[in-house]
């Protein structure tokens, strides 16, 4: 059992919420935890929403957290539960709950893509549902609805972006653009992170940066490798590494100049708080 | 040549090898190289009546899936071993000339058709992609920039000829772009079996997609609407030695289906077929046995008939042989390449495994080692000198000996850089039983020595036709940085070499590395590591695949120029042979000697076609002239 399975096993909370299909589960101190269901077109969404645990009264900022090709992994569900912690309502999609046959996860942990079951449009669809959910919840911010894309849920980020003139920030890990003859639609500030090793992905940088000037930012991580912050990757227990304690074993080796990805995961974790802030 | 197999049969057999029957379109009959049969033979002149020397003309039985092609003489006389008599199809083609056609039947011991060619203005469609780039206009530096940018990015999908072939407006070839650099290697579209493929959330091909608007802008000048700046040049037509060759191109048709393929190349003034629909592509690659047949491998195209097959050279018959995946045995096993070892017994990945195959039998076994575990298929393999099979594993290679079923695993010193790909493409066996690997994004040439388990990683000088220091600069030199070394959906990084699929062997003492990007031939000393660079006869080809005959020859195919390259390393002189399609996209080439002389086995991948060539001499040639033409 790893850190994050250790976590949503120890404590379960009680609390009602919005359209729940599952317990409340008190996540630490500060966020909360529950399975929930939104609908997009004739079908119900499964996803994992977390958010802050306290009652401040007010409104909060949200995220929705696109997870990778792997499908809404525990790795994903803790990504989500990091943002509640931080003061957002984050809403983390289960994209393969459409899919009729929904591929088993293999023994050593990935399946091979479950993703490719998937039309472009079905999930996109399923994307944009996601902040109409988040929009007409009166606990939310409506003016600062985010969105986190990782990996394959990266390209949807920007998707989600082109087709949202009011979401108000856009973060993408190791994604691909989307096509540049859509990409000046997009209002909202996107903030990139690149992994060095991840070339194909990483080289499209330069012609996003030159297609979207000042609301395009971007972070290249140096001996990084696709998929460094994690995701569904498990191997990184987020708490510690943004905690700074000491990380589970990583995916990348550590390089000479002691760069570790605990220390890509932190960089790229508090670029991603302050962006959105 | 009978083949005898000497080494231990393999444990196996867990695998059911099924042969089908196969297309017939030869009708069993002999379709040419009748020991008695019609000498079919003619003079090609121009409207002016000066002879014609280096026409192809071809000839086809009709009925059968047979093509053979000889070439004109200084007298512009053309003669073609002796045919079975019966209809024929006969085509004459020069480039900037209307094809001669006629349908002779054949009779009697000589049959005389002379053809008189016009010359035409409007010829760019009947030349091969190298010629289409050579005409590109590199007047300012932009122009030189787009050039280079469309060499390294828009020939690893096509030939080059097939990209320019149609004119677009500048929002036309921002679509094209846009879709291209999606596609994946093969240059496909997304099909049912392949989901995804060119889908928009994969990352595009990365100086596609920085490069769009000035790559759209560019082509639009030089293949838009309006005037164009290109000014095309035949390549001189084959003289000499070249107009030796005798060439057979048999169809291979779809594994199922029984058609052969309307779109094939063998019409010039049709252009280069244009496929984007891989159930069209077949003979990825091959070779030939003793006995004349030949052998193709059909690559990604996953169906229940056929991994790889055979064809009879004689008849033309193509028999299937179903080597059954795992997970579902209905369907054949892709397979990527093939060869033939020192015995004539095929080798070949399937599935992930080591096949090999009996040429006589055409029965399938799974290499195993006597513990009995299955050894790895490659994604290329070769044999070495000492009798050893090699295939490329990623970062590594493992080397199976069938005498005694050992397998060796080798691991690459380079397993990550921060300049790119490490992965590797070809890989070859040498004289003394190594194993050498095309390091692809990187130029790196890494050698695994057999007896020491030692390995060593050779990097490639940079380019001689590397751009000048000054013609990228800022981003626009960062995005070849940043790209990851050569892509495998291109011709590469323009400062390497990007060698494809070497070549070794007995009995070289090189390894010997075919500059897909660089138009150089890269001589590696198997002892020394010493490299020296041959440039190529014509730039932009396209060079593929080298190999090595028993003469220590050298040859190379060409994917962009439809030609076949020999190379004589003792007087380092270059005879060019044509082929007689357009549009080939050759990726590999074999060789092999029967009775002393060498027979030249090539797939045609964009076209559907397995070709073999022999060469006669002067004086053969001479006496089936005199024999066809009488006393001159």
């Amino acid at each position: 059992m790893n850190a994050v399975q250790r976590r949503h096993a120890r404590s379960r909370g009680s609390f009602l919420l919005w359209t729940a299909v599952g317990a409340i589960l008190a996540i630490s101190s500060s966020a909360v935890a529950q399975a929930v269901e939104y609908p997009s077109g004739a079908t119900n969404i499964t996803a994992h929403l977390a958010r802050p645990s306290g009652d401040g009264g007010g409104l909060s900022p949200a995220v929705i957290v696109i997870h990778d090709d792997q499908g809404l992994t525990d790795p994903v569900k803790a990504i989500a539960e990091l943002f509640a912690a931080e003061g957002f309502i984050a809403l983390a999609p289960d994209l393969l709950s459409r899919a009729a046959d929904r591929p088993a996860a293999a023994a050593g942990g990935r399946r091979p893509a479950p993703v490719a079951l998937l039309t472009l449009d079905q999930t996109v669809q399923d994307v944009a549902a996601a902040f109409a959910f988040l929009e007409a919840d009166d606990r939310v911010d409506a003016s600062r609805i985010s969105v986190a894309g990782f990996g394959w849920g990266g390209w949807r980020a920007f998707t989600l972006a082109e087709r949202t003139p009011t979401l108000h920030r856009a973060v993408v890990f190791y994604g691909t653009t989307s096509d540049d003859r859509r990409l000046d639609q997009i209002r909202a500030p996107v903030l990139a992170h690149y992994a060095e090793y991840d070339f194909q992905t990483t080289a499209q940088a330069l012609a996003t940066k030159r297609r979207r000037g000042e609301r395009f930012s971007y972070f290249i991580y140096p001996d990084m490798d696709r998929g460094f912050f994690g995701a569904s990757s498990g191997a990184i227990d987020y708490i510690a590494a943004i905690r700074g304690r000491a990380a589970e074993p990583a995916p990348s080796e550590t390089d000479a100049a002691g760069v570790t990805v605990a220390d890509a995961v932190r960089l790229a974790w508090t670029r991603t708080l302050d962006f959105l802030r | 040549m009978h083949h005898a197999r000497t080494h231990q049969p393999l444990v196996r057999l867990s695998l059911v090898t099924a042969v089908a029957a196969g297309l017939t379109l030869g009708g069993g009959r002999p379709a040419d190289a009748q020991p008695d049969g019609v000498l079919l033979t003619g003079t090609i002149t121009d409207a002016s009546g000066d002879t014609m020397e280096g026409v192809v003309v071809s000839v086809r039985s009709e009925g059968s899936n047979l093509t053979t092609s000889v070439y004109t003489d200084g007298d512009g006389v053309y003669v073609f071993p002796r045919m079975a008599p019966g209809p024929h199809r006969l085509r004459a083609q020069a480039v900037s000339y209307g094809a001669g056609r006629a349908e002779p039947q054949l009779d009697g011991p000589v049959h005389r058709h002379d053809f008189v060619l016009q010359s035409i203005d409007n010829f760019e469609a009947q030349l091969p992609g190298d010629r289409w780039v050579a005409a590109l206009p590199e007047d300012t530096p932009e122009d030189r920039r787009m050039k280079t940018v469309f060499r390294s990015m828009c020939g690893g999908c096509h030939s080059q000829n097939t990209a320019l072939l149609t004119r677009f407006d500048e929002q036309g070839w921002r679509n094209i772009i846009s879709v291209m650099s999606r596609i994946a290697t093969s240059g496909y579209v997304a099909s049912p079996m392949s989901a995804g493929l060119a889908r928009e959330d994969r990352p595009p091909s990365p100086l596609m997609d920085y490069y769009k608007e000035r790559l759209a802008a560019y082509l639009a000048k030089v293949r838009g609407p309006g005037p164009s700046p290109m000014r095309f040049e035949p390549r001189p037509r084959p003289t000499g030695d070249a107009i030796l060759a005798v060439i057979r191109e048999y169809d291979t048709p779809g594994q199922g289906y029984g058609l052969p393929d309307w779109e094939n190349g063998s019409n010039w003034i049709e252009g280069a077929p244009s496929k984007t629909n891989r159930a069209n592509h077949h003979a990825m690659d091959g070779t030939l046995d003793f006995n004349g047949n030949l052998y193709f491998s059909d690559d990604l195209n996953t169906n229940p008939y056929r991994s790889i097959g055979k064809i009879d050279g004689r008849t033309g018959e193509i028999t299937n042989v179903h080597v059954p995946r795992r997970a579902t045995p209905e369907m054949a096993s892709a397979v990527h390449d093939l060869i033939a070892d020192q015995e004539g017994t095929l080798w070949f990945g399937a599935d992930g495994r080591l096949v090999s195959v009996d040429p006589d039998t055409l029965e399938a076994e799974i290499a195993t080692t006597p513990e009995g575990d299955v050894v790895p298929g490659g994604g290329f393999h070769d044999k070495d000198g000492l009798g050893g099979i090699w295939g490329a594993l990623g970062r590594g290679a493992v080397r199976y000996d069938p005498k005694t079923r050992e397998m060796t695993r080798f691991q690459n010193p380079t397993q990550k850089s921060k300049r790119g790909s490490t992965g590797t493409y070809g890989m070859a066996g040498d004289r003394d039983g190594n194993g050498w690997l095309s390091v692809y994004g990187l130029d790196i040439m890494t050698k695994h020595e057999y007896a020491t388990g030692d390995s060593y990683d050779i990097q490639l000088p940079p380019s001689p036709y590397a751009p000048s220091s000054d013609l990228f600069v800022g981003d626009d030199r960062r995005i070849f940085d940043m790209m990851g070394g050569s892509l495998f959906h291109g011709k590469g990084h323009p400062w390497m070499h990007t060698i494809r699929k070497p070549g070794g062997g007995e009995p070289s003492d090189a390894m010997w590395g075919p500059g897909w990007t660089s138009d150089h031939l890269v001589k590696i000393d198997i002892e020394t590591h010493d490299v020296t660079l041959y440039p190529f006869p014509y730039r932009d080809g396209g060079a593929y695949q080298a190999v090595i005959d028993l003469d220590g020859i050298v040859w190379t195919v060409f994917t962009n120029a439809d030609a076949v390259g020999r190379f004589d390393p003792a007087t380092e002189e270059w005879t060019w042979y044509d082929l007689p399609t357009v549009g080939t996209e050759s990726h590999g080439l074999q060789v092999v000697a029967v009775d002393g002389r060498t027979q030249v086995g090539v797939p045609y991948w964009g076209s559907s076609k397995m070709a073999k060539l022999e060469f006669l001499t002067h004086a053969e040639r001479d006496a089936l002239k005199a024999a066809a033409m009488g006393p001159q």
